[in-house]
């Protein structure tokens, strides 16, 4: 179980975070929605630990974590960061073989394995250079990376982003599919409808302060939430 | 135009090419640091100077043959090169420094690496004692020194060795990782002080080497480490970012300058190289090899 705990971060004056709570059980979807700028990726980034919180705490099954982001990952947290970040310049393969840096080359090959069988296109496209990927190949790929460490919970930090629908449709599904097999999700996204229609339990987040919480199907049917995240959405998307 | 001409002219070429290989160690050299940081590391220079004296005394006072004098020269250089990233660029990266910080503090790194030099030997010129035979090997109507070919052969290995550990050993991987992002790499794991000071080790290994043998091919003198601008100049004929263009850039490099020596002397070619160079970069900004993959939004 993850929990964060009165977290507050600032970048010199400005409060990204207010006396942000929350709390991940193990094996759950937690979704953090929010607008542009309300502070989710700050939030993600602080769990990772490339942000130091200005206090607060962020525990893991009861004890801090560690404050260096390459610790984190040891200790059984991964993020997949907005944007996939895949590293272009290194082939699919070495990209994998990123994500498990830390990993011993047994274990990793079976994982790697595992993760070329749940994207076969990633098999079909291994000595390619990241780069060359498509948008959505490359969201598989920094998926795939990300699970390389074995975590026990995974970040996910705007996965749908500037995917096509069809696709967008298809990363939720894998979301689901890596929850089910084991890896708690804390998933960040701006959109709400699907972020809200996979989740255990959410949070709203605006300008860095939690307004709102509740299971994914109560945020859903909420009035406000309707009006400011899927109100938009319903005509848009 | 007869034959003597162009054995002239492959002549040079051959001397272009040797030449162009030691700059090629500078060149790479230089741009491993500036992938990863994405700066001009102006003290890789001081780094190749003090290598290269490093190198000179061991050949005289411990009177080492050529190997060790080139291993030891290329090991210093290393040691140097993470001493320098350990004093002057940690604590500017920790407290998130803009980059000019350490453009500035790179010079000064040069500057004050020279100096030392200055302190302890004077601003004297060496020779390096005599380590290869001077003759030279003769093949059709071009001959080549013993030196020449050593130049060639000793890049050629450390090409070969960077080649094999940047895409076979998980460190050289989380280099080119962090070539391409430095956070991301952090996020998967990979304690980025560490890769850093690795990626220094590996630019001062071959700062090292490239100090033994200019060292050996010139005399040896304090700002001897001023020659890493043909490093910069051929990274950026390469294309900044690529290892690839900046090895090519330097051969070419090598090979335009002792043509330009051989047809206008030595007073006149860097300036019609620094022309050149500013021309091709008219021309041609993203370099020789120049290619950038997008992330797809």
């Amino acid at each position: 179980m993850l929990e964060v705990k009165n977290l507050q971060v600032a970048y010199g004056r400005i409060q990204a975070l207010h006396d942000v709570a929350l709390t991940v059980p193990g094996g759950k979807i937690i979704s953090v929605i929010g607008s542009n700028g309300a502070g989710k990726t700050t939030l993600l980034n602080t769990i990772s630990g490339l942000v130091r919180p200005r206090d607060g705490q962020v525990l893991l099954d009861g004890k801090a974590l560690p404050s260096a982001a390459h610790l984190t990952v040891a200790a059984g947290i991964v993020q997949v960061p907005e944007g996939r970040k895949v590293f272009s310049s290194l082939s699919v393969d070495e990209n994998l073989t990123m994500g498990a840096y830390l990993t011993k080359r047994g274990d990793s090959n079976r994982t790697r394995q595992q993760v070329y069988e749940m994207f076969p296109i990633l098999k079909q496209r291994s000595g390619q250079a990241a780069g060359t990927l498509s948008g959505g190949e490359q969201q598989m790929l920094a998926i795939g990376r990300g699970l390389m460490s074995s975590p026990k919970i995974m970040l996910l930090d705007e996965p749908s982003l500037g995917l096509a629908p069809k696709i967008v449709t298809q990363v939720f599904d894998l979301i689901e599919r890596i929850n089910r097999s084991g890896v708690t999700i804390v998933l960040v996204e701006q959109n709400a409808r699907k972020a809200l229609a996979v989740a255990d339990y959410a949070y709203v987040l605006e300008n860095g302060r939690i307004v709102l919480e509740g299971t994914g199907a109560e945020l859903a049917r909420n009035p406000k939430v309707e009006a400011a995240y899927l109100g938009g959405q319903a005509s848009g998307a | 135009m007869g034959d003597s001409f162009w054995s002239v002219v492959v002549q040079q070429i051959v001397n272009g090419v040797s030449l162009g290989a030691v700059y090629a160690l500078i060149a790479v050299g230089f741009a491993l640091v500036f992938n990863v940081l994405k700066f001009s590391n102006f003290s890789h220079g001081g780094v190749l100077a003090i290598s290269a004296y490093v190198g000179y005394f061991a050949a005289l006072k411990l009177h080492l043959s050529l190997i060790p004098v080139l291993l030891v020269g290329t090991l210093a250089g290393g040691l140097i090169a993470c001493g320098v990233e350990f004093v002057a660029f940690r604590s500017i990266r920790k407290k998130r420094g803009q980059l000019v910080y350490f453009f500035v503090t790179s010079v000064t790194m040069l500057m004050l690496l020279e100096q030392v030099l200055v302190i302890f030997f004077g601003a004297s010129f060496f020779t390096y004692p005599r380590l290869i035979s001077l003759t030279t090997l003769t093949i059709g109507q071009v001959s080549i020194s013993v030196l020449y070919v050593l130049m060639m052969v000793a890049s050629a290995i450390a090409f070969g060795v960077l080649a094999w550990a940047l895409r076979f050993t998980r460190v050289g991987i989380a280099i080119r990782a962090a070539s391409n992002d430095l956070i991301t790499t952090n996020l998967m794991g990979v304690n980025v002080d560490f890769i850093v000071l690795a990626t220094f080790f590996v630019s001062g290994l071959l700062a090292g080497l490239s100090g033994v043998l200019l060292g050996m091919s010139y005399t040896l003198y304090p700002q001897i480490g001023q020659l890493v601008v043909k490093g910069f100049i051929a990274s950026v004929l390469g294309g900044l970012g690529s290892l690839v263009g900046a090895a090519l850039g330097a051969l070419a490099l090598g090979v335009v300058e002792v043509l330009l020596i051989s047809v206008m002397g030595s007073g006149l070619s860097p300036a019609v190289i620094f022309a050149m160079m500013v021309i091709f970069l008219l021309v041609r900004p993203q370099g020789f090899a120049g290619v950038s993959f997008q992330e797809k939004a």
